[in-house]
């Protein structure tokens, strides 16, 4: 019965040290259980797939009827103008639609570590086996049910005639992104959440009331509390720039969205005022044919078709080349921060984005900043926060199991 | 069990060194000591692993053995003595407060049978499932699946969702699963009493020939399996333990809280008995030797044609043999209010050499209900060769 071979068997210690007293070790180990993992956590995801829909009639009909309905009363109360939501630049059914599925895969991974973690329960507490399946388990859970959700959206995007673009490509960015936010939230709140019931019901309201201080379902706000909040909550700059992709507009774009017009009607009344520098700058770069028209639109007319007018003009003068002229800084009112920055040779994009920068300064009561940029600045970093976030959520995760399971019973 | 030699020479697998584990009774407070833990391991330092923090105990005090590859160490002791802490402390499910435990090789536990089974999904399904939390590959079970089938003799039924099985047919399933893997470290806990008779005797060979290979820990309350199965025990009362050695030495100890727990108390005497007592004539029998047990009673009534049955108890649950009165043609009278003394002569204790209790018990002729059952009435400790296993009438 001696077996010599046995010198090579794996050794494992358990002691009462925290294994993060060696960093390297631990990390390794977490790299190592995320690779074994894979093909346990395909086996979890297919089993409750599986599952879910063995017992459905209508099955993958339930992926998408939450974040239709969240999207349905909205298009009720913004068509009967109940609300009144600011022009968005696409049709609002399509921006209310794209805006509640990006939400609704935010709040399935937001709640994916701790739904999955609770559902092991009784494995946890019996066998070990590596816990990061769980994880992938629910991020192939949340994936598919997006998955299913764009194959109805498509469609209907394509039926309200919002263009597809080359941007359409950097969608799977935006998702993941989206997704890796949720889980980093929810990750990090999952030991406290597997210790305490409070933390689940805790998340479940903050994600129905929290869906309307994100730019959901109207534009992102650019002033006041609304613009705060757009702002600095982590979610806006992400499902913003995604639904861009998604909806054929170019998060980077120098030129100006529909969305950014305060009021359609004084921005035209600016515009023909070519006693103003500016305007007269502007005017001189439209069209004939832009010009006649923007003259014989009536001020009553419809506000939002008024404002794709003024931005289609605007965006003309930008598209025909530098705008500012060096000469006339003085008289054109362009603000010290924009001439340094003209004085810093730009390239061509640049100086059209100063270009912008002047015209929204210039005409700053009724067009708002843009948020394009400062949105696709905040997608990186948000980005980047929560690729750092997850890796300490996992971390944490991993030292607070043996703990949660102490307390599981078997 | 022929094939279970202790041998030195084999690597030490298992080895706990001064383990303990502390534990909190009240559910508000463990919550809270666990959100300290938690902060404490992210800190890489917990000041509470060493000291009892308000309603805390050890549910493991130092705790120290080693299981060498062949071995087989039998877990004892009551119910919540920190035996399947111990399992789980081993299955690296949680964390010692103290001490250190290493593990050398692979680790199987027959413990959760069927753990991720979902009741939706067919048999097969759920092998595969099943399979992959133990940690085999697809391949593994790709390879093994038809084997899995035939040992749960569940081929009929493979196709239909776990759901509709009964709950022996579930854990059939589950142990032709678990039971698939080749462990160097085999942990048992009491699941081979699971199944019918049949499957019973299937489970017991395939986990022979899992133990030959293997060094095993075994969980079990029935002393005759530790008896068999085991080369080694270790006795835990209230997460101490008390007794490690001789696997005859340890289920001795346990009997005897068993016994100090069962007590006068669970004696049943009839309201009309002023008293009722058992002795016997020698301590100590010689295999196949005579003993008489004598009862002494004093009935306020008078009985007639009364049944006596003396029952030897190996343990507390077993009987390793009894002697019926009827079986012998007798019957007995009491009178009323006479102090009385009733011989009953055994010829021969052909029960296997060991320490029995002696149980008497008193009906009616019907043996409808009990009049006197005196389960700890005598001791009696029988010498000599022999093995047998079974219960015998004498």
């Amino acid at each position: 019965m001696t077996d010599h071979a046995q010198e090579s068997l794996p050794e494992v210690v358990y002691t009462p040290a925290s294994p993060i007293e060696h960093p390297t070790r631990m990390i390794a180990a977490m790299w190592r259980d995320l690779l074994a993992s894979r093909e346990l956590a395909w086996r979890l995801f297919t089993r409750d797939f599986r599952a879910q829909y063995r017992q459905s009639v209508l099955g993958y009909f339930w992926a998408f009827v939450p974040p239709v309905l969240a999207a349905l009363p909205w298009m009720f109360l913004n068509s009967q103008k109940i609300v009144n939501i600011s022009p968005t630049g696409i049709p609002y059914p399509a921006f209310v639609m794209t805006g509640t599925m990006l939400w609704q895969t935010f709040i399935d991974a937001l709640n994916s570590p701790l739904k999955q973690t609770a559902a092991a329960r009784s494995m946890l507490a019996k066998i070990n086996f590596p816990k990061e399946a769980l994880l992938l388990a629910g991020v192939a859970e949340v994936s598919c049910n997006l998955i299913i959700r764009l194959l109805l959206l498509f469609p209907v995007l394509w039926v309200l005639d919002v263009p597809f673009h080359g941007h359409l490509a950097w969608l799977p960015l935006g998702v993941a992104c989206l997704i890796l936010l949720g889980m980093s939230i929810g990750l990090l709140l999952t030991p406290a959440g597997m210790l305490y019931s409070d933390v689940g019901r805790g998340i479940s309201v903050i994600a129905s009331f929290g869906m309307l201080l994100t730019p959901v379902v109207y534009p992102p706000p650019t002033s006041g509390v609304g613009g705060w909040l757009a702002a600095w909550n982590p979610v806006s700059p992400v499902l913003a720039t995604t639904r861009d992709w998604m909806t054929g507009r170019d998060p980077r774009s120098p030129y100006f969205s529909v969305g950014q017009v305060r009021q359609a009607d004084g921005l035209r009344q600016r515009l023909l005022n070519r006693s103003i520098p500016a305007s007269e700058l502007l005017w001189n770069r439209f069209s004939e044919e832009t010009r006649t028209n923007l003259a014989a639109t009536p001020a009553n007319d419809d506000k939002a078709e008024t404002a794709a007018k003024l931005v289609a003009a605007l965006n003309q003068a930008l598209a025909s080349g530098p705008l500012i002229d060096p000469d006339r800084l003085d008289q054109l009112g362009v603000s010290p921060n924009i001439r340094a920055k003209l004085a810093d040779s730009p390239n061509a994009t640049q100086r059209m984005n100063l270009d912008r920068r002047w015209i929204e300064e210039s005409f700053g009561a009724d067009l708002a900043p843009s948020k394009g940029q400062r949105f696709w600045t905040s997608f990186w970093w948000v980005s980047g926060g929560s690729l750092a976030a997850f890796l300490v959520a996992w971390l944490l995760y991993r030292l607070a199991i043996p703990i949660l399971v102490e307390r599981m019973g078997g | 069990m022929s094939h279970i030699q202790t041998n030195n020479n084999s690597a030490v697998l298992v080895s706990a060194a001064g383990v303990s584990k502390k534990f909190c009774r009240s559910l508000k407070r463990s919550l809270w000591y666990g959100l300290q833990d938690i902060t404490a391991e992210a800190v890489g330092h917990n000041p509470y692993h060493d000291q009892l923090r308000s309603g805390e105990f050890w549910a493991i005090r130092d705790v120290n053995f080693d299981v060498r590859r062949g071995e087989c160490l039998a877990l004892i002791g009551r119910n919540g003595a920190g035996k399947t802490t111990l399992l789980r402390l081993l299955n690296g499910l949680i964390k010692p407060d103290r001490g250190q435990i290493t593990i050398r090789g692979r680790i199987g536990a027959l413990i959760a049978l069927g753990a991720g089974f979902n009741p939706i999904l067919t048999g097969r399904e759920n092998i595969y499932v099943n399979g992959s939390v133990l940690g085999l590959s697809r391949t593994d079970v790709d390879s093994k699946v038809e084997e899995i089938i035939d040992f749960a003799e569940l081929r009929e039924f493979i196709d239909t969702p776990v759901r509709n099985y009964s709950s022996g047919m579930n854990v059939r399933l589950g142990f032709a699963v678990a039971s698939t893997l080749n462990p160097d470290i085999l942990i048992l806990d009491e699941v081979l009493a699971v199944g019918d008779f049949v499957f019973r005797m299937k489970c017991y060979e395939r986990v022979n020939s899992l133990m030959n290979r293997a060094a095993v820990i075994f969980v079990s309350h029935q002393p005759d399996q530790v008896r068999r199965m085991c080369t080694r025990a270790l006795y835990l009362r209230k997460g101490q333990p008390v007794y490690q050695g001789s696997v005859h030495e340890a289920l001795r100890l346990y009997d005897e809280e068993d016994q100090s727990r069962l007590s006068r108390q669970d004696n049943y005497i009839d309201p009309s008995f002023v008293e009722a007592s058992v002795t016997v004539s020698n301590h100590t029998v010689e295999f196949r030797g005579p003993l008489t047990v004598t009862l002494r009673c004093h009935a306020r009534q008078q009985y007639s044609r009364l049944l006596i049955r003396v029952l030897f108890f190996s343990s507390v649950e077993e009987v390793a043999a009894e002697w019926i009165s009827t079986n012998h043609h007798l019957r007995y009278d009491i009178p009323a209010n006479q102090s009385l003394s009733i011989d009953i002569p055994i010829e021969s204790m052909g029960i296997r050499p060991g320490q029995y209790r002696v149980g008497v018990v008193v009906a009616p002729e019907d043996n409808r209900y009990y009049l006197l059952n005196l389960k700890d009435a005598a001791q009696v400790s029988i010498n000599g060769p022999g093995n047998m296993l079974h219960v015998r009438q004498l």
